[in-house]
């Protein structure tokens, strides 16, 4: 539960202390504290609505907290402006919740315009990631269609594309696999985990498949009343008697109807 | 107890004004000045000149020969009560170089591309696409609305003039085909009255209504409130607020320039 | 989402048919001419040129032959600088009047030719000049001799009034 005990060997890709953000006197964020070690699979979980996406958010400053601090690779990154905020933000790589594709684009255009806009690649070394990075997600030979053609699965599939194919250094990604059938499902950790192995990249999850996101992080913790109510390895988020938490698991699973693996 | 409530209202209304003013000045500045500095975004700005400018061409032929052809009929019927057929030419040739070309063309563009503009930033602001531009580290004023305003300022003009010529000439047809005016005083009273300066202020005009149009639009848009109304309600907004700045304007200019 | 070749034409297309769009309506329907004009500059003095504006007709004849440049005072009357079409002579016994189009129309001017024999050349004075018809005044006029002289004479005097030939 102590993150500190993990920091020794390596360093914190991430810092938050303290963060609080509030919209219209709803306090979403209360005093979130947490470190994210670098090369790491982290995962949040916690009830809907606890401020998962607003804390996702916050890390590349889409949204500006009220108050707190957030070190990203040692700089704090609450108080920057626009040209260093570029600089942090292109070290990210985000798969929004909802897929956030370009419909004017098609799923092809989609995934390699962040390597078009940013990159100085050549055309063929963009299209040979593209592929790469579309076939991996299993979606080869989609490239022609159109978000608006696609399901909401394959939307997600398209979108995590998108998120990976910068390679960025460090991966959000907002609920990754709501939405897809179980197959699906472990294939996109799997790809998350290989991914990450690969580059070595720090990434974060957000995720409501409790328990199966567990067997691909590192540490989990657990989102509750705008703090981070837990932190740490899996193990030792799992072994804890925390009532919350036993309670989030138990509804979680039995909602899932997967009550045979739920540990307690 | 409610007359303190009113006024705190009334105080409260005028505070978020400025402040929405603040912010859409803001927001002009920063669009106009991403579009003179580099990257420039080519592309994108050649696709909206032909969305907004080009596609837009069939309207404006159709509501300019119609505008040409009202002024020919109503001119022709009041200068004939003064036997001043002859300045039929210079009637029509100046209100619609003067008024009503700048004017009607931007109230067209705006029910046009305006709104379409104003839904489709609506759509990306509501979907998180503007948000998965900034997360890339893409500037999405400079990606997004520098190139519509640009697109606004170069088709603006061109659809101006088309249509002011396109006027003159269905004025002409009415007034000197139909109704029996000379043909040859109508061009050559025109011509007479009609100096560089009446020119100027179409382009002038055409190019400020551009800025107005697509800057209200963009806003708009790009401010759209995430929920199931809030497309819908930008739409309607720009298009209002755009329309009635481009008359406001319209005559602002004219009593400071006329 | 680039910007096809289709893109690239229409949008050609589109630039094109602006310029000549303003072509015509600067040169065509305007007659604004950029390069500098081929005629020359002549004036006349005027004791009222009531309404008179730049850009307007003056002809002989009813046939175009030029515009007014502008107006400006010089010992109390208005001197009015008329750009003549190159070709056109003139000489040095025309008259120049300010007449109007119809009751409300604007006002232009006329010139006609004297049996002089000299032509007039850029920068010279056309030395008779008939002023602009002020309604107003000539009201004002007809309104005086009736309570003067009972309004027997009054047809002669008010067409007088307006004619001020002189010569410098
Ligand atoms: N832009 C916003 N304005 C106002 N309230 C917001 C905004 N974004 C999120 N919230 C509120 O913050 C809370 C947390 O939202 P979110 O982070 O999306 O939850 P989740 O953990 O399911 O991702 C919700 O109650 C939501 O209503
Ligand atoms: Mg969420």
């Amino acid at each position: 539960m102590n993150s500190e005990s993990n920091g020794k060997q390596t360093a914190n890709a991430i810092e938050v202390r303290a963060l609080r953000r509030s919209f219209d006197h709803q306090h979403v964020l209360n005093g979130v504290d947490i470190d994210i070690p670098a090369g790491t699979i982290t995962t949040i979980v916690g009830p809907s609505g606890c401020g998962k996406t607003v804390f996702l958010k916050h890390l590349n400053l889409l949204l500006r907290p009220d108050s707190g601090s957030i070190v990203i690779d040692g700089v704090e990154v609450t108080r920057l402006g626009a040209r260093g905020l570029n600089s942090v933000r292109e070290k990210f790589g985000m798969l929004f919740q909802a897929g956030a594709l370009f419909d004017s684009m098609s799923v092809y255009d989609n995934v390699s315009f962040p390597l078009v806009e940013k990159t100085r690649l050549s055309a063929r070394e963009i299209d040979e990631r593209v592929r790469r990075t579309l076939a991996a997600v299993g979606l080869e030979g989609m490239g022609h269609k159109f978000p608006s053609e696609m399901s909401g699965g394959m939307q997600k599939r398209a979108a995590l594309a998108r998120a990976l194919v910068t390679q960025p250094k460090i991966l959000m990604l907002d609920e990754p696999t709501t939405g897809l059938d179980p197959t699906r499902t472990g294939s996109i950790h799997q790809l998350v985990r290989k991914t990450q192995q690969d580059f070595g990249l720090t990434a974060v999850v957000v995720s409501h498949d409790v328990p199966e996101v567990f067997s691909i992080s590192d540490r989990v913790a657990f989102m509750h009343r705008g703090r981070m109510q837990l932190v740490g390895t899996v193990d030792e988020v799992m072994s804890s008697d925390d009532e919350d938490f036993k309670r989030f698991l138990a509804g979680r699973a039995s909602g899932d109807d997967l009550e045979s693996q739920v540990v307690s | 107890m409610q007359v303190v409530e009113f006024i705190e209202r009334v105080g409260a209304y005028i505070l978020d004004s400025i402040l929405a003013l603040g912010n859409f000045a803001l927001f002009l500045i920063r669009s106009l000045m991403y579009a003179v500095l580099p990257p420039y975004k080519l592309r994108l700005t050649l696709r909206q000149i032909r969305i907004i400018g080009a596609e837009s061409l069939m309207l404006i032929v159709l509501i300019s020969t119609f505008t040409g052809m009202v002024l020919g009929l109503q001119g022709y019927h009041t200068l004939h009560l003064f036997g001043a057929e002859d300045s039929l030419g210079t009637l029509v040739g100046l209100a619609l170089v003067r008024e009503l070309g700048p004017v009607l063309a931007a109230l067209m563009i705006a029910a046009r591309a305006g709104s379409a503009m104003a839904a489709e930033l609506g759509s990306m602001q509501a979907s998180e696409q503007i948000d998965a531009l900034t997360v890339m580290a893409i500037n999405p004023v400079q990606y997004l609305v520098s190139p519509r305003m640009i697109a606004g300022v170069v088709s603006f003009p061109i659809l101006t003039v088309i249509f002011n010529v396109i006027g003159i000439w269905a004025g002409y047809a009415v007034g000197c085909g139909l109704l029996g005016a000379s043909g040859g005083a109508y061009f050559n009273n025109l011509a007479a009255n009609m100096s560089r300066h009446d020119v100027a202020l179409t382009l002038y005009k055409a190019l400020v209504f551009g800025v107005v149009v697509m800057s209200v639009c963009c806003y708009k848009g790009y401010h759209a409130k995430r929920m199931a109304t809030g497309v819908s309600r930008a739409t309607t907004e720009a298009v209002v607020l755009s329309s009635v700045l481009v008359l406001a304007w319209d005559y602002f200019m004219g009593s400071i320039l006329l | 989402m680039y910007a096809s070749r289709t893109t690239q034409f229409i949008v050609g297309l589109f630039a094109l048919l602006g310029i000549a769009a303003l072509a015509i309506l600067s040169f065509r329907l305007g007659k604004i001419s950029i390069l500098p004009t081929p005629g020359y500059v002549i004036y006349a003095n005027f004791d009222n040129i009531s309404g008179l504006k730049p850009g307007d007709e003056v002809d002989i004849a009813g046939v175009r032959i030029g515009k007014v440049l502008g107006a400006s005072l010089s010992d109390n009357q208005a001197r009015v600088a008329m750009e003549i079409d190159k070709g056109v002579q003139i000489d040095n016994d025309a008259i120049a009047s300010i007449l109007s189009m119809g009751i409300i129309g604007g006002k232009y001017v006329s010139i006609q030719l004297g049996g002089g024999d000299k032509t007039l050349s850029n920068g010279d004075i056309i030395r008779q000049t008939q002023s602009a018809f002020v309604l107003e005044n000539a009201i004002g006029q007809f309104i005086n001799n009736i309570g003067q002289s009972g309004g027997s004479k009054d047809s002669s005097s008010s067409q007088d009034s307006q004619q001020s030939q002189q010569k410098k």
